[in-house]
């Protein structure tokens, strides 16, 4: 055979291993002709863990031709699928950096792509690494799987065993370039819209039959809303509340005004802006964790003093279903949660009204799982909610927080 | 996020088209020597103004009396640029100045008046912001000003400053003179104007939540800078990173991500034409093919005649010599629509060796 007709014989099997793919997985099939495969004629790679087929972050697949036409086409389809797996879960950028990450977070993501896989009753070739088939849960990430892989890996090594075999999947893991890669391949705008255009084609699939499995409609969902970071969100909101009622600037004549060279004998009054009054309303029903708590009340205090000024006395009024006695602290780990009962926030939010000075804006931390005044509060509210399930009322600027927020 | 050096020649592109600008970066990453650079690189006076050493008064002019009335005077650094008649007004640390400041510079990038002057038409307006989330006592843009500017994540890396200590920083060299012509931006409108009739829903889009609306957001007016920036672009020959900067940052992720992959797909010739066209040009990236095949697929379908089915075998006999699973698997979903009465023809059995080795075929 010469070299022309060995590398129609290698475009031929990957051409069928494609179509492979496609059938087996119709809602990636975009996806899988993006894939561009590159066959190295150089001759054998000489890394002995170089043997499915790898990607770099470029949506390049590199194939060795002696390999790709002793495999059978279902194994090279499923690298295929794999390898797109690793490419739009963006494996490169979130790899940890450092020298000894590197083969324990390429296990760690195989695993995560792999239950995917089988969920649609496409199993690996032997010597992959498989959640089922090391008795780990499936549809976690693979920052999740790295230290359970660690722990296995551990407990087999003592007994003299591998985990797994070795298998190198390229660039597209990690991030670090491979010896055997040319630099050609999509650029950073092209793979952001393949993402996004297999992302609607997935979810409009999964409307149209529901024929895809979970963790791939969960990816599209992610890739098409993308998570808010809740730090940013929490802080956009307390901010605004804080500005919205920080927008009473008056005039007054206790400082000079920067202007009053222009005026000669006349004092004219200068620009000062008033510091609001902030009150914390913590719900300590038995609902809701003490631990979130804590360190929700740091992010809030952090928000607070930084907009609001150093050394500021922050009021903080801790209620079930009914207010306790308002505290006055510098420090969020002052405040002492005290409660633990039923939930009402009505009550809560009296409280905070009836108070003196009379506050500006009110942050509420609760589930949600509450009644809320009909009527808007003469104070702006911002409502941090913990968990999915609560709901706030209209008048109130919300802040959704994860319950297992870290 | 886009490479730095991406963000910067989008910078130069916008300052060159006149599209107001606002970088957002962390501080002490170099935005304003940049700005100072690009103006001394394209011959623009620069002036800087930093929002949050300055008062109201400053950008709303001075209220002196004269002659018996009051008269609002412009500061000095305002009356230098309309002397000179264009220039680059650099509006530093916009989020970080009070509010009431930020109200006073709103009206300065709204109406370009400062005082009872009004700013000539060929002055560049930049602004730098911090992140709220990086600058303790930040604030977000409102969403009208917000909606005025083309926003641009300014970020560094590592490798770019080693090479900028060594050999100074790169400026893209660009003539200012040298902008698209009124032939070019209609051209562009009408590209945009013509994914707005596809996209009607994209026309506007009120951001809903405090932080989204900071940023680029759709409505006709940032729809129009999107419109300039791609006129910009394809004048001054810039690479489509560079233009997704910029239209991203007009208009917002969503909308941006949309109107550029509506884009890509304009010379995919339609699905019709191709019918009637056995000779029109296919494309060559797979997954171009791909697409393409399922909208003949789907036109087809939706058309119900022997006559069309029989026809797109021949588009897909076409597409099986170069790429056999391609035509596989739109002959697959193909075949799967027959009209009544049509026979299969032909072309499928030039497809059954890739059906073979894939296992599909019994």
């Amino acid at each position: 055979m010469t070299a022309t007709e060995g590398t129609e014989a290698v475009g031929a099997r990957i051409a069928a291993a494609r179509l492979w793919a496609a059938h087996q997985a119709p809602y990636l099939a975009s996806a899988l002709f993006a894939l561009n495969p590159v066959i190295l004629d150089a001759g054998p790679v000489a890394d002995p863990r170089f043997r499915g087929f790898p990607a770099d972050t470029r949506w390049n697949v590199y194939v060795e031709p002696g390999r790709a036409l002793a495999t059978p086409v279902e194994e090279i389809g499923w690298w295929l699928l794999h390898q797109v797996g690793h490419l739009v879960r963006g494996h490169a950028d979130r790899s940890p950096t450092g020298d000894d990450a590197g083969h324990r977070w390429n296990q760690a993501a195989d695993a995560e792509i792999n239950d995917d896989l089988e969920a649609d009753d496409l199993a690996g070739p032997a010597g992959v690494v498989s959640p089922a088939g090391l008795g780990l849960p499936a549809n976690r990430t693979a920052e999740e799987y790295v230290p359970m892989l660690d722990v296995l890996a551990d407990a087999l090594g003592r007994g003299g065993g591998a985990l797994v075999e070795a298998i190198d999947c390229g660039s597209a893991v990690d991030g670090r370039e491979r010896p055997y890669e040319d630099g050609g391949g999509l650029g950073r705008l092209d793979r952001e819209l393949l993402e996004r255009s297999l992302a609607a084609a997935i979810q409009e699939r999964a409307a149209a039959r529901g024929d895809v499995p979970a963790g791939w409609r969960r990816w599209a969902e992610d890739r098409t809303r993308p998570a808010v970071d809740w730090r940013a969100r929490l802080g956009a909101v307390i901010r605004l509340g804080l500005r919205t009622v920080a927008g009473q600037v008056d005039f007054s004549y206790r400082r000079p005004s920067r202007r009053a060279g222009a005026y000669g004998d006349v004092v004219p009054p200068s620009l000062v802006r008033r510091v609001p009054e902030t009150v914390l309303v913590i719900d300590t029903s038995g609902s809701v964790g003490d631990d979130v708590l804590s360190r929700l009340l740091v992010e809030v205090t952090g928000i607070v003093r930084a907009v609001a000024g150093p050394g500021r006395r922050l009021r903080a009024l801790c209620c079930d279903a009914r207010p306790y006695p308002v505290q006055e602290v510098r420090r969020a780990s002052d405040i002492a949660l005290v409660g633990g009962g039923g939930t009402d926030m009505r009550a809560g939010l009296a409280a905070a009204a009836a108070l003196r000075p009379r506050p500006d804006l009110v942050v509420v931390l609760t589930d949600g799982d509450t009644p809320w005044p009909e009527r808007r509060p003469a104070a702006h509210v911002v409502a941090c909610l913990i968990g999915a399930g609560g709901t706030a009322p209209d008048w109130a600027a919300v802040a959704r927080v994860p319950a297992g927020a870290s | 996020m886009a490479a730095p050096s991406v963000v910067r020649e989008a910078l130069a592109v916008a300052v060159v088209a006149n599209l107001p600008v606002v970088l957002w970066g962390a501080p002490g990453t170099g935005k304003t020597s940049a700005v100072t650079a690009l103006g001394a690189a394209v011959g623009l006076p620069v002036e800087v103004v930093v929002g949050s050493i300055r008062e109201p008064s400053d950008f709303a002019g001075l209220p002196v009396i004269r002659d018996g009335s009051t008269w609002f005077a412009p500061p000095r650094w305002a009356e230098r640029l309309a002397a000179e008649g264009n220039g680059l007004l650099f509006l530093d640390e916009l989020t970080t100045a009070p509010p009431a400041v930020q109200a006073a510079m709103l009206r300065v990038v709204l109406e370009r008046t400062v005082g009872d002057l009004a700013l000539p038409e060929p002055v560049r307006i930049v602004a730098a912001a911090n992140p709220p989330d990086q600058a303790a006592d930040g604030w977000e843009l409102s969403a009208p000003l917000a909606n005025r500017f083309v926003h641009l994540t300014w970020s560094v890396s590592a490798e770019e400053v080693a090479e900028g200590f060594a050999g100074g920083f790169p400026v893209p060299e660009f003539d200012v003179k040298d902008t698209a012509g009124p032939a070019e931006v209609a051209g562009a409108r009408a590209l945009v104007g013509a994914f707005l009739r596809v996209r009607p829903e994209l026309v506007l889009a009120v951001p809903d939540s405090p932080e989204r609306a900071g940023r680029g957001w759709p409505s006709p007016r940032s729809w129009e800078l999107a419109a300039r920036a791609v006129a910009a672009c394809a004048h001054l020959g810039a690479d489509e990173p560079v233009l997704a900067e910029l239209v991203l940052g007009a208009v917002g992720e969503a909308a941006g991500f949309e109107l550029l992959s509506w884009r890509r797909n304009l010379d995919l010739p339609d699905p019709a034409t191709l019918l009637d066209d056995p000779e029109a040009r296919l494309p060559e990236r797979l997954d171009r093919l791909h697409a393409l095949l399922g909208a003949v697929v789907a036109h087809v379908r939706s058309d119900g005649t022997v006559d069309t089915w029989q026809r797109a075998w021949t588009v897909v006999a076409r597409v099986a010599r170069t790429a056999p699973d391609v035509a596989a698997t739109a002959a697959r979903s193909l075949a799967r629509c027959r009209p009544e009465g049509a026979t299969l023809p032909r072309a499928m059995l030039d497809l059954a060796p890739v059906l073979r080795a894939a296992g599909l075929l019994r």
